[in-house]
Order: structure tokens, then C-alpha cells, then sequence
């Protein structure tokens, strides 16, 4: 659960010949939270930078030896997202404009006093702080754009290109009684690969929903236990079909979480077909649900072909199936576990993948507990819970 | 004899459906699902045209074949298909790997029958090698 972190203090340099004004910097920085490395001139002060990326520099820019210009032009080349302040002994414009021309975000003039130096500070690091979202922003874009493509152009089109062939062949080769077993082998996989692309579009569809808030929107208090054993009941019989036995180990009492009823059955349904599809004949399926820790501990364990290492990291992103001897009759869309991963996460929780080759695989969804809910008067009421 | 191809692709819906297409027009077809069988089947069957599928398991499978095929020189010409537009000219840039890959014929799937037949046999013809076995 929620486990004690130190808040670990940001880096910040402080550049200067000068004790007096290393020392008063160093003091208005350690009373804002930072934890402050100081260094005599720019040399040693660019090593300082080189090895604590700190997200603040200040620098006097007049100093011996290197420049505080030049220090000032070299950590920008090192990081230019680091916010550079210049100390400036005499406030000419055109040394505080050099510098800014060379990367420093902006310049206080001294004698300053603490809060100058502060505002200055927190404007900057605040602009930084933007920047660095934009970014991690951008990147999240692209990444949804490449992922998209990856449906579209491959995903989807595999199917579809599958299914033309076999019509465009089909057309083309002559009718009558050699053809006909052929015929008749190659509608049944059209069909099959046809509910490929549906299923494929459907779970698309419910992971865009899960992404966009939307299945998780309407939380109300659900008892597990009856939500995993409508579950259960739900797959009945294509685990029977399967030659998959499914059973429940559910408490007496209930446990309730704080949870949109259909996000909790897209996450459960996901994960018993799993178990079944991926089983093998006479196999069987574990569902359990107890208290642990604080929190509802659902687990789902299958007698199947278990996950292999390799893919353990990466199994619960988009479109990662697990291909190779055994996994080779399962047809599947790589979404299901993004989705139940999603909808955990939404919800407050996760899920763990515990596997062993051969033996089989068991799936740990852990969610926050919520108080039980009192009667049944208060379903449909107006008062509903955050 | 028979001219033999050699189809290496993981979609076996594909194979099936284009097997059927070459053997109605007397090939001989060999399969294989992977790059890792495909270069062993090569060497086993002497077959003498491949049907290369770009992406296979990992988005350049193919690509690595033909390339594995160029370096160990061997003589087999080689039909690229594959599902994305882009052709390996517009994939890479200008390389020496370039050389190392690039196919006899590029097309995209789904193939049009009449035209990929068209392609087979000009393909062979370049080589020397005659069609299919049926007149």
C-alpha cells in the first residue's frame, strides 16, 4: 500500500568567489527546501553541475578564471532546461542581457534581499516545472499516435488482408467437387478472422473508454464477492466447453469497493477467459477473494501454459501476446490486460502477475476496501458517493 | 519438375489461401513460419523462388532473411510481401544495406491473383528458370 518516502531534497548550485554571498545563497536556498552545494569558482562548479543535475544554478558573473558568462553558456550546453540566476555586481543591462542571451532565465543585482532572490527562484523553477509537462505531454501523444497506428496498420489490416485473399482466390479457382471441402474450410476461417477484427474493434473501443474515464465514471460500493460470482456464472459455459473447471473461494461476509459495476466486470470477465483460454483440458480455475492487508485481494489462477519470462515485463502492454508452441490456437487481441490494468489503476489499485512455465499463472488484482454498503434503499438515490 | 516455392509467413490463413493459388497452377509450395525456419528450409528444400513476408514476429523479420540470403549468396530470387505501402526503398534510406535487401519483386498484400502469377513467372523468367511445370 502506501509506504513512508523521504521527500529527497532538489540540488541546487550556487557559483561564487565570494564566502559571504556563497554563504547568504546557500542559506536562502537550504530555508526554501533545497539542498545547496556551493563552489568556488567556475571550474569546479561546472564538474558540480556536471555530476548532481541540479534543476537551479546561480552564478556571479563576475568571477576569476572562467567567466560566469562562460559558466553560464556551458551549462546551458549541458542542460538547457537548468534555470541559470547570474548575480550581477553592477546592473548594466548589457552584462544581464549577455547572460540571458547565453541561457540564464534571468539576473538579480546585488545587494539583493532574500525574497528577491526567492521570487526569482520560484518564478523560474516554475517555468521549468511547465516545460518539463509539455514535454512528458508531447511524448505521451506520440506515444498514443504510434500505438494507434500500430492498431490500425498491422492490428486490424492483418485480419482483413487474411480474409481478402482467401475471397480473392476463392474467385478465381473453379467450382464443382474438388474445390468444394476447400470452399467450405475457407468460409469458416473468413468468419472466424471477421470476429477477430470485431472483437479487436470492441476491445479498442473499451480501452479509448477506460483511457477516457468514461467506464469507471459512475462509482457506487459493489460487494465482490457477488460481482465475482456473477463473473463466474457468466463464463460458465465456454469453460465447460473448454473442459475448464472454475471455482470460488469467496468470503461470507462482504467486500466492498468504491467501483463503476461494468468496469469491474470488464476487468474480471478479461481475466477468467484468460484463465480458461489459456488452460489446458481438465484444467481448472481458481477465483478467491479475501481481506488482505487493508485491501480486497482478488486472485485468479489458471492450470495453463504459464507465462514465459520473457514476456512477464511486457505482458500487460498493447498488443503483447505470447506467441510460441502452446499459445498457438489462442486468438486474443493483446488488449485484454491493458484494459484490466487501466481499470485497476483508475480504481485505485493493481495487478500482479505471478507465473511459472508449465504450471500455470495466477493474476492478483488488489483494490482499496470501502465501508459495506447498509440496505438496499440506498440504490438509484440521489445522494451518490465521490 | 516441379518449380518449387518456398513461402515463409506466420499468417497461415495467407499460406493457405496462396498455396492453393500455386499449387491450381502446378507449383510445388514448401512453408514456413518463421525467418529461423524459413533459412532452414532454404537449405533443405533448394527451392527456387521465395515468398518473403516482411514483418513475421518483430516489424523487420523478413528483411533480416533476405539480408541473412544476400550475405550467404545465395542464388534464390526473392518476392517480398508484405501488408504496409511502403516499399524497402522508401523504408531505408539510401545504405549499403540497400543492396543487401533489396527483393526481385516488392508487393503488397492482399495480392490480386492474376497480377502476383504475372509477377511469379516474370520473376523466374529473369533467372532462366521456366514457370510452372503445367504447359
Amino acid at each position: 500500500m502506501s509506504e513512508e518516502v523521504t521527500q529527497e531534497l532538489e540540488p541546487v548550485v550556487v557559483i561564487d568567489d565570494d564566502y559571504a554571498m556563497r554563504l547568504s545563497c546557500s542559506q536562502i536556498l537550504q530555508k526554501m527546501g533545497f539542498r545547496v552545494e556551493v563552489f568556488e569558482d567556475g571550474a569546479r562548479g561546472l564538474e558540480g553541475v556536471a555530476r548532481l543535475k541540479p534543476a537551479l544554478v546561480v552564478v556571479d558573473l563576475k568571477m576569476p578564471g572562467i567567466s560566469g558568462l562562460e559558466v553560464v553558456a556551458r551549462v546551458h550546453e549541458l542542460d538547457p532546461e537548468i534555470i541559470v540566476v547570474v548575480i550581477t555586481g553592477f546592473a548594466t543591462i548589457g552584462t544581464a542581457v549577455d547572460a540571458m542571451k547565453s541561457g540564464a532565465y534571468d539576473f538579480v543585482p546585488k545587494p539583493f534581499s532574500p525574497d528577491e532572490l526567492r521570487v526569482i527562484v520560484n518564478r523560474g523553477l516554475e517555468r521549468r516545472r511547465l516545460r518539463q509537462d509539455a514535454l512528458r505531454h508531447e511524448q505521451e501523444r506520440e506515444r498514443l499516435r504510434r500505438r494507434f497506428i500500430t492498431f490500425v496498420s498491422h492490428q486490424l489490416r492483418t485480419p482483413v488482408v487474411a480474409v481478402h485473399q482467401y475471397l480473392d482466390v476463392l474467385r478465381r479457382l473453379p467450382e464443382g467437387p474438388d474445390t468444394a471441402g476447400m470452399r467450405a474450410e475457407w468460409l469458416e476461417r473468413c468468419l472466424t478472422r471477421t470476429d477477430e477484427m470485431q472483437q479487436l474493434i470492441r476491445d479498442w473501443l473499451t480501452l479509448a473508454e477506460v483511457e477516457g474515464g468514461g467506464l469507471t465514471g459512475e462509482r457506487t460500493p459493489q460487494d465482490l464477492g457477488q460481482v465475482l460470482g456473477a463473473a463466474a456464472e457468466r463464463h460458465r459455459a465456454y469453460a465447460a466447453g473448454e473442459g475448464v473447471e472454475v471455482t470460488r473461494a469467496l468470503p461470507s461476509e462482504p467486500l466492498c469497493v468504491l467501483a463503476d459495476e461494468t468496469a469491474l466486470a470488464v476487468l474480471f470477465d478479461n481475466l477468467i477467459v484468460n484463465a480458461i483460454k489459456y488452460n489446458r483440458a481438465g484444467g481448472r480455475v481458481a477465483v478467491t477473494l479475501e481481506e488482505r492487508d487493508g485491501e480486497a485481494l482478488v486472485s485468479v489462477r489458471d492450470t495453463g501454459i504459464g507465462v514465459p519470462e520473457e514476456y512477464r515485463a511486457s505482458i500487460f502492454d498493447e498488443f503483447v501476446r505470447v506467441k510460441g508452441e502452446s499459445a498457438k490456437k489462442t486468438t486474443g487481441t493483446g488488449l485484454g490486460l491493458p484494459i484490466c490494468k487501466r481499470i485497476a489503476g483508475e480504481l485505485g489499485g493493481v495487478i500482479e502477475l505471478e507465473s511459472e512455465l508449465g504450471t500455470g499463472s495466477t493474476f492478483r488484482v488488489r483494490l482499496p476496501l470501502r465501508a459495506p454498503v447498509q440496505t438496499a434503499d440506498t440504490a438509484g438515490g440521489d445522494t451518490r458517493e465521490q | 519438375m516441379a518449380v518449387t516455392v518456398l513461402m515463409i509467413d506466420d499468417d497461415e490463413d495467407f499460406t493457405t489461401s496462396i498455396r492453393a493459388l500455386l499449387e491450381a497452377e502446378g507449383y510445388r509450395v514448401e512453408t514456413a513460419a518463421s525467418g529461423r525456419e524459413g533459412l532452414r528450409k532454404l537449405d533443405e528444400v533448394q527451392p527456387d523462388v521465395v515468398l518473403l513476408d516482411v514483418m513475421m514476429e518483430s516489424s523487420t523479420e523478413g528483411y533480416a532473411v533476405s539480408g541473412a540470403m544476400r550475405t550467404a549468396e545465395v542464388p534464390v530470387p526473392v518476392i517480398m510481401l508484405s501488408s504496409v505501402e511502403l516499399g524497402p526503398a522508401e523504408r531505408f534510406a539510401r545504405s549499403e544495406e540497400l543492396e543487401l535487401i533489396r527483393p526481385d519483386a516488392y508487393l503488397t498484400k492482399p495480392v490480386v491473383a492474376g497480377m502476383f502469377l504475372e509477377t511469379l513467372r516474370s520473376v523466374l523468367a529473369a533467372r532462366g528458370l521456366g514457370s510452372a511445370a503445367r504447359s
